[in-house]
């Protein structure tokens, strides 16, 4: 099976104390039997790091084809749009990632929603960090939800390790809001979400390369889910979300 | 052999249960030796039955559990009192805390108390950690250094949180007190295990699965999965718990 991992990072980024280069991604990558990795920074343009999106940008030319990039950038940022603009538009970047406790804003924040309408006009997917954090709890997204039902947002971690319930049942009520697996410490939760809302709605991502992609991906298949199940949530369900993204002709994508 | 250093039996308030026998069949299914059993927060509050529960579940089989006690020690000299009874008197080999479950904060004065009695008792406390305001890495660390005698154990890496930003927090809480180790059940960014395997040594990493919480089998996993020498893998799988409880007397290879 071409499995596709919807969540991962490339980044050197000395304030948080990761140095993850993509060969490290690849290599753990290779070791789990991945074909392809969505990847994102840590470090969000322009504010905690200019040349953000350039470095994934060349990062993700020297591995074509295994890694996909996601422009991450603070809404607060005056430039916010026009840099989004540049990153899928110049870059050839397949949508946006928010980590609302890096830029200091909830779901909910006027930038996040104004950023969040930008990207879905080029049916670009929103990833964002949920979890236990004051900022990333599952339930201040029902405003975006709302407000923003064109948009493909897709709630990381899946409310991290004591919000699992609220983000399967913001996800029940909201049709536009999907799941990823990444570092979701509880396998039967995933499965529970599967049944809730459908296969169809939850990808798989690893976190890595710090969280280990070979064991998020057992977490998966300890599931025993159906072939067709297994098929959506490793590869069908983001390939899909990947393929309506509108780059405009892009020059430089990253296909 | 394979030791899982962290398991919760009974039924809780908090909407999870595992009996006994559950237990030992998972045990069995993921090829685990011995577990240490702690109670739960059960319905009436009462830890004390709790605790002759988890005596008796390790009497009948001795082969298989290692019971800890759990006590509450915002009852103050009565935590004590049954701190004692249950390491005297019903043979338990440990204490937990679970300051979120039980709500308050273990750097509090009655717990720091608690902790130094385990330590006079030559017993480790392990520590359900990582929630911030109850049982935050620092506030641990704050425990550590009031208790040097006593050995104790944080599960969860020291860290719940799953942008991996009390990672550094829970790694100076090791780098300052050489009575602190880490359970793994739940860490997120398993290069944090492995960062702590290199600066502090594999004696300090404790296979926790913190079952049913957590799924005994995935926990096991995580350990496998984190890039160490199969002999550190060892200790970490079983031998560290067992030097701790003084049942084996097997060191680092």
């Amino acid at each position: 099976m071409h499995i596709i991992d919807s969540h991962a990072h490339v980044d050197e980024y000395e304030a948080f104390g990761w140095f993850d280069p993509p060969e490290t991604l690849i290599e753990l990558m290779d070791e789990a039997g991945i074909a392809q990795a969505v990847v994102m920074t840590y470090a969000d343009a322009p504010v905690l790091k200019a040349n953000a999106l350039q470095y994934l940008y060349e990062a993700c030319r020297r591995h074509s084809g295994r890694l996909i990039p996601y422009a991450r950038i603070n809404p607060h940022a005056g430039n916010a749009e026009s840099l989004l603009r540049e990153a899928i538009v110049d870059m050839g970047m397949k949508g946006l990632k928010i980590h609302q406790e890096s830029v200091t804003a909830a779901a909910h924040h006027p930038s996040v929603l104004r950023l969040v309408k930008a990207a879905a006009k080029f049916s670009a997917p929103i990833l964002f960090h949920t979890g236990d954090e004051s900022l990333s709890l599952p339930q201040q997204f029902a405003k975006l939800a709302q407000e923003v039902p064109e948009a493909t947002v897709i709630l990381a971690h899946m409310g991290g390790y004591h919000h699992t319930e609220d983000a399967i049942g913001l996800c029940e009520k909201y049709d536009n809001l999907l799941l990823d697996t990444s570092a979701c410490p509880y396998p039967h939760r995933i499965a529970e979400a599967i049944r809730r809302i459908g296969a169809d709605r939850v990808l798989f991502g690893s976190d890595g390369p710090g969280c280990n992609p070979a064991l998020e991906l057992r977490k998966i298949r300890r599931l025993e889910l159906s072939q067709s199940e297994e098929q959506l949530v490793l590869h069908d369900n983001i390939a899909s979300i990947l393929e309506r993204v509108r780059n405009g002709g892009s020059e430089r994508g990253n296909r | 052999m394979i030791v899982d250093a962290l398991a919760l039996i009974g039924t809780s308030i908090n909407g999870y249960r595992l009996g006994a026998e559950e237990l030992l069949a998972s045990m069995h299914q993921n090829n685990i030796d011995r577990c240490v059993v702690a109670p739960v927060q059960p319905m009436t509050y009462r830890l004390e039955t709790q605790n002759d529960s988890v005596a008796a579940a390790q009497a009948q089989y001795p082969d298989s559990f290692i019971a800890f006690c759990r006590v509450d020690p915002r009852q103050g000299p009565d935590a004590v009192a049954e701190l004692r009874r249950c390491v005297l008197g019903l043979g338990l080999k440990g204490l937990m805390l679970h300051p979120m479950e039980e709500g308050y904060a273990v750097n509090d004065t009655s717990a720091v108390r608690l902790v130094r009695e385990a330590g006079a008792l030559g017993v480790p406390v392990v520590v359900a950690a990582g929630y911030p305001w109850m049982a935050h890495a620092q506030q641990i660390r704050f425990v550590a250094e009031q208790a040097e005698e006593t050995t104790i154990v944080m599960s969860h890496g020291g860290q719940i949180n799953i942008s991996g930003l009390a990672q550094a927090d829970a790694y100076l809480a090791m780098e300052a007190c050489d009575n602190l180790s880490v359970g793994t059940n739940g860490v997120y960014r398993q290069d944090f295990l492995e960062e702590c395997v290199e600066a502090f040594g594999p004696e300090r990493i404790l296979f926790t699965s913190m079952a049913p919480v957590f799924d005994q089998g995935f926990e096991i996993d995580r350990v496998r999965s984190i890039k160490m020498e199969e002999l550190y893998r060892q200790l970490v799988l079983g031998k560290n718990v067992l030097r701790i409880l003084g049942m084996e007397t097997e060191g680092r290879p």
